[in-house]
């Protein structure tokens, strides 16, 4: 602790702060204008000067530490007019174009301009407009505007760990300008951070100014990390642009570029507005009123009759509709609900409960491990913020980075370690690192105490604790030492993991016997919004082809589910021709509609009202951001009203219910979340089989998830199709032995059928495995294969 | 009691001779001040399109809320009015959105004659703006 006296007042702070920080912790005002909270200081425009006794020249306070017995003075005469004139050398070469100007009216330009009295710029220098392409079509860069702050690059190196941009040329022509256009991924961190309006969204056609528009919180649609964010919209209907501006946890104001351009499909021209009957293969427009009694009767029928009612709800829906979608499926005889859930967070939670482990768990906990292991996931495509935690780590407290992924993935140009398994050899790997650790003893003391470990030891022993085959032994080494120096680890496994039991099982195994979740932390990858919120609320759940195979089901409700998204097409299309009944809810045109007897509209995310569970456990809350009824909801709670079962006043009266049936408790913080009671940690007992290798490939599907809503059966967010495709990618080595290039065209065989597409070749992929990216071709891609199955065994040939 | 009708009689006779106060309106119109706000309309820029650039100041300043703007960008970045509405029944004529126009594109003319038979009419559009009368 030192102490320091600013403006003659004593204040103590920490060690290694700066002046900047000292005074805000007091409640100081200096004025600042690069330095951002979320950055490292930056030191361009010189605005936070103080003088410091015993310096003849005035210091950057952002960036000058503070130093035991300083005297500090912010305010005066002097130093009020050095501002001035560096605000009038930042105004030289500014426009005062500010009525055009998205950011008019919220600016910190403006701002600080009007504070120091600046009523005219002094000087006058030429201003050159290069127009050149900023690096994302999503962002328009405006030369003149800048006011080369470097926030920007900045924000594009240390929050988001790429390179895309950087100040180029010198004097007059320094500008911002892509420097690595291909690293780009289109975060739109840049964007948030500019103090100005010389970077801009370019996606909504509308632009509204902050007077003009309403910010409304709320959490992101896409993936179940759970980003809190806000949507300006104009006259209550349009999005005009997502903003960050609250810095909430767990995102703290980043996004990625599905939470910040992802939003477009809301005001999608081809929104499902009244409900239809396919009536002989035409599309007959009725009344909600009809859509309601023809729903309700049919299953009410199917269900008097004896026969199944199967239900397959998203998980990107709100607690509320699963919710009711459960209510509904009770009150029918042999019902079952079914969520795409069901593949990863399913299965990921269930052997959570089996083996104990708590699914609730901290992000911060992150900063505290010395090494992060990161397996079977491409943190980039979900989840891309949890990145950024284990970057920062690696930043601020050196942590170390192993890599267990037959894929390239954003994390592994980073890593210490690499490790490139087959699919289906997780297994093997960890069953080796555990190996390895009993072997020397240097597992976590508390394990012998657990059940199972006695078994798990005999059958580790078995097993060999060297690398397993394929991989470098020299990496695997490094990679074990980093594992067992570390005093906490964390585990970050995603959807290449739970694909398949042994290795989910093997990988908890270690984590346990390494002393996780006490001594770090072991999360899945949450791949839907509110993928947990369906996993805790609905009981027994089925994966949706079980509903689709069984016979006994005869009718079939989706609730804003296409499980053409994730399954093979043909089948799906045969199996619901072989149903009495099918009824489709949902926001946008998708193939299962074509399925459906009855189609009735729902609502986008930013219409309704509601919550999200996140991958964390937390509760996120859904807000109305646009005027008009919730439909989907509103539909399900008069459906249960027509099966005679009590119906809700709003959906804050279900999530009260919901809280009533102990599913949610407070946190430490008041905050709610999920409610799990602690069960004992146990070993899972399972064998390891080596995987056996006939086709020549192995495909990974990369993001079936991914893009619900924006890409389905078109394309209805102009945001992710301008900075998205379907590709698949090969090693350069599998490229050199099949005499392919990129662009060349390959035709893929697999048990169910084949497809052609073109490839591209791409560094960091192993040897016989293929990584395919589902945009808009799921139906293509999926068709080839009989089972849903994240990797699928291959042959290729060109074309 | 002859003499009160006389001198009625003479005040009468005096404003028959004299110029009316009144005029006939609508045939006669009266003279306005240059300073008279009336009905708004939109100046044109050289292309013949509304100059207001969409900026929303006059949407900040409008004191009974009554101006709807949406603002769309053209390929160069700049702005224009995708849509522009004046409700003119709310209006109060106050002149302020002229005076916050920082390119002088809204302005309140000397047109005061506004009848119409139903309340869709009195929106002003965009168009409406643009072929507005300017001068009463
Ligand atoms: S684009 Fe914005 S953040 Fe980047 S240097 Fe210019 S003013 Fe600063
Ligand atoms: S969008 Fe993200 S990756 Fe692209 S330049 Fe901006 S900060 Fe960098
Ligand atoms: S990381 Fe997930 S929750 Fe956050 S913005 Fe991206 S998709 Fe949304
Ligand atoms: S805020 Fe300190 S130099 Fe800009």
């Amino acid at each position: 602790m030192i102490r320091l006296t600013i403006d003659g007042k004593e204040v103590v702070t920490e060690e290694g702060r700066t002046i900047l920080e000292a005074a805000r912790e007091n409640g100081i005002y200096i004025p600042t204008f690069c330095f951002h909270e979320k950055l490292l200081p930056i030191g361009s425009c010189r605005l936070c000067l103080v003088d410091v006794d015993g310096y003849d020249k005035p210091m950057t306070s952002c960036t000058t530490p503070a130093l035991d017995g300083n005297n500090v003075t912010t305010q005066s005469d002097h130093l009020f007019r050095m501002r001035q004139q560096f605000l009038q050398l930042i105004l030289t070469s500014h426009p005062l174009d500010c009525p055009q100007c998205d950011k008019g009216g919220e600016c910190q330009l403006q701002n600080i301009s009007y504070e120091h009295k600046i009523e005219k710029t002094e000087y006058e220098a030429v201003r050159i407009d290069h127009k050149e392409a900023y690096p994302t079509p999503l962002i328009h860069y405006w030369e003149s505007r800048c006011v080369l702050c470097g926030r920007c690059f900045h924000a594009c190196r240390e929050i988001s760990g790429r390179e895309a941009i950087d100040i180029v040329g010198n004097g007059f022509e320094s500008r911002i300008a892509a420097v690595n256009k291909d690293d780009c991924i289109s975060c739109g961190e840049c964007l948030s951070v500019c103090p100005v309006g010389a970077l801009t969204e370019t996606l909504s056609p509308v632009k509204s100014r902050i007077w003009q528009s309403e910010r409304i919180d709320t959490t992101c649609p896409h993936c179940g990390f759970g980003c809190q964010l806000t949507l300006n919209v104009l006259d209550g209907k349009t999005i005009t642009k997502v903003v960050t501006e609250k810095n909430l946890p767990p995102n703290n104001d980043s996004l990625c570029v599905r939470g910040r351009f992802g939003y477009d499909f809301v005001n999608a021209e081809e929104r499902i507005g009244a409900p239809y009957r396919n009536l002989d293969g035409q599309k007959k427009t009725v009344s909600n009123e009809d859509a309601l009694a023809f729903t309700a009767e049919s299953l009410k029928k199917l269900s008097a009759a004896g026969k199944g009612t199967g239900f397959v709800v998203s998980p990107r829906a709100t607690n509320e509709e699963i919710y009711l979608v459960s209510r509904i499926a009770a009150s029918l005889n042999n019902s079952r609900v079914a969520s795409a859930a069901s593949y990863h967070t399913g299965k990921a939670a269930a052997a959570f409960a089996q083996m104990g482990i708590s699914p609730l768990y901290d992000y911060e906990k992150i900063q505290t491990c010395q090494t992060i292991v990161v397996a079977g996931a491409d943190l980039l495509i979900n989840n891309h913020l949890v990145a950024n935690k284990v970057r920062e780590a690696v930043k601020l407290h050196g942590a170390r980075i192993v890599s267990i992924d037959p894929l390239d993935n954003s994390l592994a140009r980073i890593s210490s370690a690499h490790l490139q398994p087959l699919p289906g050899q997780d297994a093997a790997v960890f069953n080796a690192l555990s190996g390895r650790l009993l072997k020397d003893g240097r597992y976590s003391k508390d394990a012998e105490t657990l059940e199972g470990f006695a078994g798990i030891k005999q059958s580790l022993e078995a097993l060999s604790a060297e690398a397993p085959v394929g991989i470098d032994a020299a990496l695997f080494d490094k990679a074990y030492k980093l594992i067992a120096d570390a005093e906490n680890v964390c585990v970050i496994f995603g959807s290449g993991i739970t694909g398949n039991e042994e290795g989910l099982k093997a990988l908890l195994n270690f984590s346990i016997l390494k002393g996780l979740p006490q001594k770090g932390l072991v999360m899945p990858v949450a791949l839907q919004a509110n993928a947990l919120g369906a996993v805790s609320l609905i009981e027994n759940m089925a994966a949706t082809e079980e509903l689709l195979e069984n016979a006994d089901i005869a009718s079939i409700f989706f609730y804003e589910d296409d499980p053409f998204q994730y399954l093979n097409g043909g089948m799906v299309k045969t199996s619901l021709a072989a149903k009495e009944f099918v009824a489709v809810c949902d926001i946008l045109p998708t193939f299962v509609m074509d399925s459906a007897g009855v189609v009735v509209p729902s609502a986008a995310f930013a219409e309704k009202e509601g919550s999200f569970i996140s991958g964390n456990g937390s509760l996120g809350a859904v807000n109305k951001a646009c005027k008009g009824p919730s439909a989907g909801f509103d539909f399900l709670n008069a459906l249960l009203g027509r099966l005679g079962k009590k119906t809700y006043a709003s959906a804050a009266a279900v999530t009260e219910e919901i809280r009533l049936s102990g599913l949610l408790e407070k946190d430490g913080n008041g905050a709610e979340r999920l409610a799990v009671k602690a069960g004992k940690l146990s070993f899972a007992t399972g064998g390891a089989s080596v995987p056996e290798n006939a086709d020549a490939f192995q495909l990974i599907f990369r993001d079936i998830f991914k893009n619900h809503h924006l890409a389905d059966r078109g394309i209805y967010s102009k945001g992710a199709s301008s900075v998205q495709s379907d590709a698949l990618r090969i090693s350069p080595v599998d490229a050199r032995e099949l005499g392919l290039s990129s662009g060349d065209v390959v035709v893929l065989t697999a048990d169910a059928g084949e497809t052609a597409c073109p490839v591209v070749v791409k560094n960091g992929i192993r040897k016989g495995v293929l990584e395919c990216v589902l945009f808009s071709k799921h139906n293509e891609m999926l068709s080839i294969s009989s089972r849903m199955a994240k990797t699928i065994g291959v042959t290729l040939r060109k074309a | 009691m002859i003499i009160p009708l006389l001198k009625g009689l003479k005040l009468t006779l005096k404003v028959f001779f004299s110029k009316p106060a009144t005029i006939r309106y609508p045939e006669e119109k009266r003279a306005i001040s240059p300073r008279w706000r009336g009905m708004h309309y939109f100046e044109k820029n050289d292309q013949g399109e509304t100059a207001c650039v969409a900026c929303g100041l006059c949407v900040a300043v409008c004191p009974s809320h009554c101006i709807t703007l949406e603002i769309k960008e053209r390929e160069d970045g700049t702005r224009y009015p995708g849509k522009y509405e004046i409700d003119s029944l709310r209006c109060v004529f106050c002149g302020f959105c002229q005076e916050a126009c920082p390119v002088n594109a809204i302005k309140l003319g000397g047109d005061y004659e506004f009848v119409h038979y139903t309340r869709d009419d009195f929106k002003l559009t965009k168009e409406s703006l643009l072929s507005a009368k300017r001068i009463g």
